[in-house]
């Protein structure tokens, strides 16, 4: 008997420990009025498809991602958006959009999410749920020119870095949280910050991109 | 006539071995207490694909030509595959790769990890050069002044593009195998369906790796025979990819 509460004992500590413990469902996440905002500089140049992102400082806290199934189009041999930014757990739909009967093999070899969608003619879909984190680089096994990346954030709370370097991302719950850059044709190394976010509150983060 | 066809059966055998001469016809024999390696790698399409030019009659073929948005992959011809081999006598010699950055170049070049670029500048306008690495970490080249050069050696391994503040191409783009170096032909770029042999290796355990900027590669686990060519046979291609119902 004793052996057996010993086990479950065990088996609940194992389970605690691999959950988070502070899960922010998605109401919880749009009811939250902080934000953070900032600009990013670099010493040369634009930074293009440069996207920030917050994940938690403390690993139990989780955000759950949103509920809405994105889309990435294949028309004219080509990826639309040919960049799409998701939350880790958000769901995907590859649709071939072309007008004329032509079959697409859309596929990853990215460590994050590896998979191929097989051959599937216009007007198919398949949907892919992305649950790790990290870019997932996206071809077609019969066209030479089809390439996209999907970056997968660990949390909901990302933004896209304007022309002029500027960014904001809202409804970030208070606490401490890291923010982190990620470029797609990456020209500077990316770039890690702690910010610490009040209720209702404001932070600003500036961000200097380098090379090493 | 059974006789006849007893030896075609056994010529045949001989010929489809793994090992022995048969394996390397065309390269020389290894030496008692070395071993060679044949490698071809093969590039495989989607299974079940049907090439639409040879298919389908109503196909409209002018817009998969070159340079169109249709134009396919050619798997027959695919070019920049590395195949790299492993071996326990890693060659103690290193290289230096000179690049040419005011001449750009497409191939794939292929080096180790303690291999050297030479990039020079042949041009007359000074380049910012630096090198994005496959995990995505960049690393500032300096300035390259023309007619100068400078030294790199890499501090990670997979695919990397050098690239220019001035330039909106890449420059020259490499693979910096897991091997200390890429001298002694220990690693290759080829094209898919040719067979390359790597040579003077050291008989035991080796494992041999094909590689493509775009397709899924794969590796074979091989056992070098003193005296004699082992052959392997290398895929590049989605087929291993998990599936997505």
């Amino acid at each position: 008997m004793r052996r057996a509460m010993s086990l479950l004992l065990a088996l609940w500590i194992t389970a605690a420990a691999a959950l988070p413990v502070n899960t922010f469902d998605r109401a919880a996440t749009e009811r939250a009025t902080g934000a953070v905002a900032g600009r990013v500089t670099a010493a040369t140049g634009k930074l293009p498809d440069m996207i920030v992102y917050l994940e938690p400082l403390d690993p139990s806290v989780a955000l759950a991602p949103p509920d809405k199934v994105e889309v990435v189009s294949q028309k004219g041999a080509k990826f639309a958006p040919s960049l799409l930014v998701i939350a880790r757990g958000q769901t995907v739909e590859f649709r071939n959009d072309e007008q004329r009967p032509i079959e697409h093999n859309v596929f990853s070899r990215s460590p994050s999410k590896p998979f191929d969608l097989g051959l599937f003619p216009p007007p198919d879909a398949k949907r892919v749920t992305f649950s790790d984190a990290g870019p997932v680089q996206l071809y077609c096994s019969i066209h030479r020119y089809m390439d996209g990346v999907i970056y997968v954030c660990p949390t909901p709370l990302f933004a896209t870095v304007g022309p002029d370097g500027s960014f904001s991302i809202e409804h970030v719950p208070s606490g401490q949280w890291k923010l982190r850059t990620w470029q797609r044709s990456a020209r500077f190394n990316d770039v890690e910050q702690t910010v610490r976010v009040e209720a209702d509150g404001r932070a600003t983060v500036n961000v200097e991109m380098k090379r090493g | 006539m059974n006789a006849l066809r007893l030896i075609l059966v056994v010529a045949l055998l001989a010929g489809c071995g793994s090992k022995g001469s048969g394996a390397g016809a065309d390269a020389p024999r290894p030496a008692p207490d070395r071993a060679s390696l044949a490698v071809t790698v093969r590039a495989e399409p989607k299974k079940g694909w049907r090439d639409p030019r040879t298919h389908d009659t109503q196909y409209d073929t002018s817009m998969i030509g070159a340079g169109r948005a249709y134009e396919t992959v050619e798997y027959a011809q695919l070019d920049d595959v590395v195949v790299w081999v492993e071996s326990s006598d890693a060659p103690q010699v290193t290289q230096t790769i000179t690049l040419d950055v005011a001449r750009p170049s497409t191939p794939v070049v292929v080096c180790g990890t303690r291999d050297s670029w030479k990039v020079e500048n042949s041009g007359a306008d000074p380049l910012s050069v630096y090198a994005r690495f496959e995990s995505g970490q960049v690393v500032d080249l300096g300035t390259v002044a023309p007619r100068a050069a400078v030294t790199h050696v890499p501090k990670a391994t997979g695919y990397v593009e050098l690239l220019s503040d001035e330039r909106g191409y890449p420059l020259a783009r490499l693979y910096v195998a897991p091997i200390p170096s890429g001298a002694g032909k220990r690693a290759r770029v080829v094209r898919a369906g040719i067979k390359v042999v790597f040579d003077n290796l050291a008989p035991g355990p080796a494992r041999v790796t094909a590689w493509h900027p775009r397709l899924p590669g794969s590796s074979a686990s091989v056992n070098l025979t003193a005296g004699e060519t082992t052959s392997a046979a290398l895929v590049v291609g989605v087929n291993q990819l998990p599936k997505v119902p």
